[in-house]
């Protein structure tokens, strides 16, 4: 038999943090040739090049990866709660 | 005049700062998701699906997270080091500027003394060559204070550079055909596309909006990076025909025209297991090929007639200045493309647009927007839907013939 053992607050929580996380990725780094000027246009400036910018379609991959882990940990994690909820107020009485 | 060394200290804190909060994050999630083991919070069927996709990605997190924090680290220790430079550097530029007019106003003295008919030897004059070795060796002190200076910010630069390069060397990053494709997209550089390995040729001479578009294209169709739609737009918008030929060249890939026995009409496609890449790869082909062909004595005509007020405006240049959504780039689109478009369609080209979309279909999903997206180019229609509704008017129209 299949039993479940979930905190749904947690689940739900991760899910929204995934989905935060992902959509900061996507942007990070978008600028980095505009911001590598602060360096001083020296061996930093290309360097910070690389390291900021140079990892952009695994850095978008990531965030897409995240994003959809994300949404589906936070719905699941809502139904979780709702569920709780329920079983709650049906074992106490009250009305759903 | 001496040289300064351009950047801004506070801004290289600032990126540090943005670096080390998203390594923090960064860092926290990967433990989170570390965390993520059997019956921690989420134990069940579902939440064992979740955990091990979720497991995946904490190596690239957490390396992520390393190259942020490093990035961070190496930003941070730099910061001071430009800044002292800078400020030596502004000093040094200073005093250099203030000996240098004091010299000059001195020659102008002495200039005055000798007219008047002193000499050389003469005390008045001694006295102002003297104040101009004075000044001359205020010079001589800040040329070598700036040239001090420039040293201590290179030895800074290259630890910098060492550094960050040290946190860039990991398992993550992007591969070089990427990295020169996505510099044509955002920068227009022909020479980049050129030397992609064995990828694509841009047609020769092509302007910056040409290659930028032609390298959006690539983008999404090698890496899924943005819509056929977004492509197909931004090449309208720069006034191209010759990438929508490339995707109808290669939507048809592999296909043979569809042939009529009696009643019965049959289209033969050897290439509907074909990629997308080979697929932009043999329309790059054909259309190097078409523009080649051109060069010998074709007509090589550009596909959108536009008058010379509407040429002017919608340049590569415009479109780059037009930070909008495309849909409202589209509604920019000059009413006589509209109008040619409609042109088009009423001067018999029907028969060659859905003998075409079924060899594309033939072809696959992807060969089939693929295909939309090419016709879309060359018609300067602005979406997908468009074309396929005006394929299911040609097709209604065939069944009632």
């Amino acid at each position: 038999m299949t039993t479940f053992r979930v905190d749904a607050d947690q689940v739900a929580a991760l899910g929204a943090g995934l989905a935060d996380l992902a959509v900061a990725l996507a942007g990070q780094g978008e600028d980095a040739r505009a911001d590598s000027w602060a360096l001083g246009g020296g061996e930093a400036t290309a360097a910070f090049e690389v390291a900021v910018g140079h990892w952009r379609h695994e850095r978008l991959a990531l965030a897409r990866a995240l994003d959809s882990l994300g949404a589906a940990a936070a719905t699941a994690g809502a139904v979780y709660v709702d569920t709780e909820v329920g079983v709650g107020r049906s074992l106490i009485g009250g009305v759903q | 005049m001496l040289e300064s060394i351009p950047g801004d200290p506070d801004s290289v804190l600032v990126l540090a700062d943005a670096l080390q909060a998203s390594a923090v994050r960064l860092g926290a999630t990967a433990d989170a998701v570390r965390g993520l083991g059997p019956g921690a919070v989420w134990d069940g069927p579902a939440g064992t699906a979740f955990g091990g996709q979720v497991a995946a990605l904490a190596p690239l997190l957490a390396a992520a997270a390393d190259r942020s924090a490093g990035s961070a680290a190496a930003l941070r220790a730099f910061a001071p080091a430009l800044d002292r430079a800078q400020a030596a550097i502004a000093r040094a530029v200073d005093q250099h500027l203030v000996a240098e007019r004091r010299y000059a106003a001195l020659e102008e003295e002495a200039y005055t003394l000798l007219t008047l008919g002193r000499t050389e030897l003469d005390p008045e004059v001694i006295v102002v060559r003297q104040a101009q070795c004075g000044a001359l060796a205020v010079q001589t002190d800040a040329l070598a204070t700036h040239r001090a200076a420039v040293a201590d910010f290179e030895a800074a630069d290259a630890t910098c550079g060492a550094a960050l390069r040290r946190a860039s060397a990991d398992a993550i990053g992007d591969s070089a055909a990427y990295r020169m494709v996505l510099g044509a997209s955002s920068e227009g550089r022909a020479q980049d596309l050129i030397s992609v390995p064995g990828l694509l040729l841009p047609p020769v001479g092509a302007a910056a909006g040409v290659v930028g578009a032609g390298a959006d294209a690539m983008l999404a169709g090698f890496w899924d990076e943005g819509g056929w739609d977004k492509v197909a737009v931004n090449i309208a918008l720069a006034g191209i025909g010759s990438w929508g030929k490339v995707l109808k060249a290669g939507a048809l890939a592999g296909s043979t025209r569809t042939v009529t026995r009696g009643a019965q009409r049959t289209s033969t496609v050897t290439g509907a297991s074909m990629t997308t890449r080979d697929r932009l790869r043999a329309g790059v082909r054909a259309e190097v090929d078409d523009f080649t062909d051109s060069l010998r004595g074709g007509s090589g005509k550009p596909f959108l007639k536009l008058s010379a007020g509407e040429s002017a405006r919608v340049t590569p240049e415009f479109v780059a200045r037009q930070k909008v959504p495309w849909r409202v780039r589209a509604a920019a689109l000059p009413d006589r493309a509209r109008e040619w478009s409609r042109h088009v369609a009423a001067t018999g080209r029907e028969k060659t647009i859905l003998g075409q979309w079924e060899l594309a279909s033939a072809g696959g999903t992807n060969a089939k927007q693929m295909y939309a997206a090419g016709v879309t180019l060359e018609v300067s229609a602005t979406v997908t839907g468009k074309v396929t509704e005006q394929v299911d008017e040609f097709r209604a129209e065939d069944r009632r013939r």
